[in-house]
């Protein structure tokens, strides 16, 4: 060998994952952009409230108007879902590819990118629900705004917690299902119908799916919940590498 | 050292056999070209050289190990196609500064210096780029990026003559300046043969020849002469082109080893003898059906 050959390098898988990240974080900041629109579409729906009754007779009438970020929330949710597919199609992939990458290291860098965004998601869909507060209470001043209008931390705290857990499991479902496709097209067709099928007959034939639904979303304990919650998104993404880990690229 | 080694590789997609028993070497720091015409699969090889195909029957090894799905492959290998996608947020500056993070050779000086040359817009987006301009953008990425195999797959797309040039004498420059191995694919062989050390060609998922292009000068001849002689001639010889001229003549391209001593044998009887050009010899070696084109309107 010469003395001005190019040497080899030796890649560490855990600075190639980090390069990625860094990466895709850079080149996905429209993604962010997207779940700001989603959720203020989320907000300006919430804004008309969620439910309203009234009662009252000659004299008096009341009527209660119930505000709620839960739109906000779902449309995060939805957001998260989309990325997640999103990122496993061929057009993202072939970015990762452009630059150095193997399987794993892009699988990984996903799944940081995806955990993220849930982060980001979950705070931020969270903290809408106080901007709608704040909102409704300048626009529809003629409203008295009572009850929990000043949030404890705490519970707005808990609420973060749990909304970016789920965004979690929900990503993670959704880089899933992304996986799947990439591996036959078939799945573009089974997964809603399987979707639509797990909650609508099977959930009635099979109590398991039941079980299953409420020992994840019907835990009580935030702590358990985080638990839970943690080791099926863990599992849900190994089975994604494994199975996307053989796949041929660009 | 062998950068790449391939054994009796074969790659099928579905019931399409791409590559057909495919067996070769690359030596380190060559320019080898690789020549074949439309759908001889010359993408298909190079990808998997890159690993983002998988073989299906067959060894590949680059830097000694199997190159699907390897990190370390990867990181010393550039892979430059027309395909290259980045995202879309991305300026073609901050392009250049996240391939330099990935890259531990990459020569920004360089970069930089070849952008300023092609005019390209450090502020333009990849995707707003005309053809020619984002294979341009594309040659520079591959040539910064300084990678010890470095694979440009049909490289000029789009690029006007004048960048084509300069791209070729670009890539020779940095080349004398950093040696490594460098493959580009092209279905012509006139554009490159002058920085070309070797030439791999590949027609029909097959490997046709791999000689030094300095060889492949010297490997055929031209016959031209009266139809019943060349035909008497060449009976039992491998004939790489054949075509008629005028009414009782023919001109058939065959080994120039061969030719030598058939022609001391039978004496000169009138025959011509010519030089084949190496990239006419690439398109003889690699067209479908001897006689070219002409065969289709010849018993029309």
């Amino acid at each position: 060998m010469s003395l001005t050959d190019i040497s080899l390098t030796e890649p560490s898988l855990f600075d190639t994952v980090k390069k990625q990240f860094l990466y895709k974080l850079k080149g996905r900041l429209g993604l962010f952009l997207a779940m700001m629109g989603v959720q203020i579409m989320g907000l300006l729906f919430s804004l008309s409230g969620a439910s309203s009754h009234g009662m009252g007779d000659n004299f008096l009438y009341v009527s209660v108007n119930e505000f709620s970020s839960d739109l906000i929330i779902w449309f995060t949710f939805f957001w998260i879902f989309v990325v997640a597919v999103l990122i496993t199609t061929k057009d993202y992939q072939n970015i990762d590819f452009t630059f150095v990458a193997n399987r794993l290291s892009s699988h990984l860098s996903n799944v940081g990118f995806l955990i993220t965004a849930a982060v980001i998601g979950g705070v931020t869909a969270m903290l809408s629900g106080t901007l709608l507060r704040i909102v409704i209470y300048f626009i529809r001043g003629r409203y008295m705004l009572s009850e929990n209008f000043i949030t404890d931390p705490e519970v707005i705290l808990t609420g973060i917690a749990v909304t970016i857990l789920y965004l979690l499991l929900i990503s993670a479902l959704g880089y899933f299902c992304g996986v799947l496709v990439q591996l036959s097209k078939v799945f573009i067709v089974i997964l809603p119908a399987l979707y639509i099928g797990t909650v609508d007959f099977l959930a009635r034939e099979l109590p398991v799916i039941v079980k299953v639904y409420n020992f994840i979303i019907g835990e009580n304990s935030l702590a358990l919940l985080a638990v839970k919650v943690l080791i099926t998104t863990a599992l849900i993404y190994a089975c994604s590498c494994v199975l996307a880990n053989r796949l041929e690229v660009r | 050292m062998d950068v790449i080694s391939c054994q009796e590789l074969t790659k099928t997609f579905g019931r399409v056999r791409a590559l057909n028993n495919i067996t070769f070497t690359i030596g380190q720091n060559r320019i080898t070209g690789l020549i074949g015409p439309n759908g001889a699969g010359k993408t298909t090889l190079l990808k998997i050289i890159a690993g983002f195909l998988r073989a299906s029957s067959g060894e590949v090894r680059v830097f000694s190990e199997d190159p699907f799905n390897n990190l370390k492959v990867a990181a010393n290998m550039i892979f430059i196609d027309d395909q290259m996608r980045f995202p879309q947020s991305l300026t073609l500056s901050e392009i250049l500064a996240s391939a330099a993070a990935f890259y531990e050779n990459w020569d920004m000086e360089l970069a930089r210096r070849l952008f300023d040359y092609f005019s390209l817009d450090p502020e333009q987006y990849h995707h707003k780029l005309s053809k020619g301009m984002k294979s341009t953008f594309n040659m520079i990425i591959g040539l910064a990026a300084r990678c010890p195999l470095t694979i440009f797959d049909e490289p000029t797309t789009g690029m006007d003559a004048g960048v084509r040039k300069d791209f070729y004498r670009a890539l020779l420059r940095d080349y004398l300046r950093k040696p490594r191995t460098i493959i580009i694919s092209s279905h012509l062989l006139n554009e490159i043969e002058d920085i070309l050390e070797d030439i791999f060609l590949l027609s029909g998922g097959e490997k046709r020849l791999q000689t030094p292009v300095s060889d492949l000068k010297e490997f055929a001849v031209a016959l031209r002469g009266k139809r019943e002689v060349i035909d008497k001639l060449t009976a039992g010889q491998e004939i790489y082109y054949q075509k008629s001229v005028g009414k009782d003549h023919s001109y058939v391209v065959i080994r120039r080893d061969a030719a030598e001593g058939l022609l001391k044998k039978a004496g000169r009887d009138g025959l011509e003898v010519f030089p084949v050009k190496a990239d006419d010899l690439c398109v003889y070696l690699t067209s479908r059906k001897r006689g070219g084109i002409d065969s289709v309107f010849d018993r029309y």
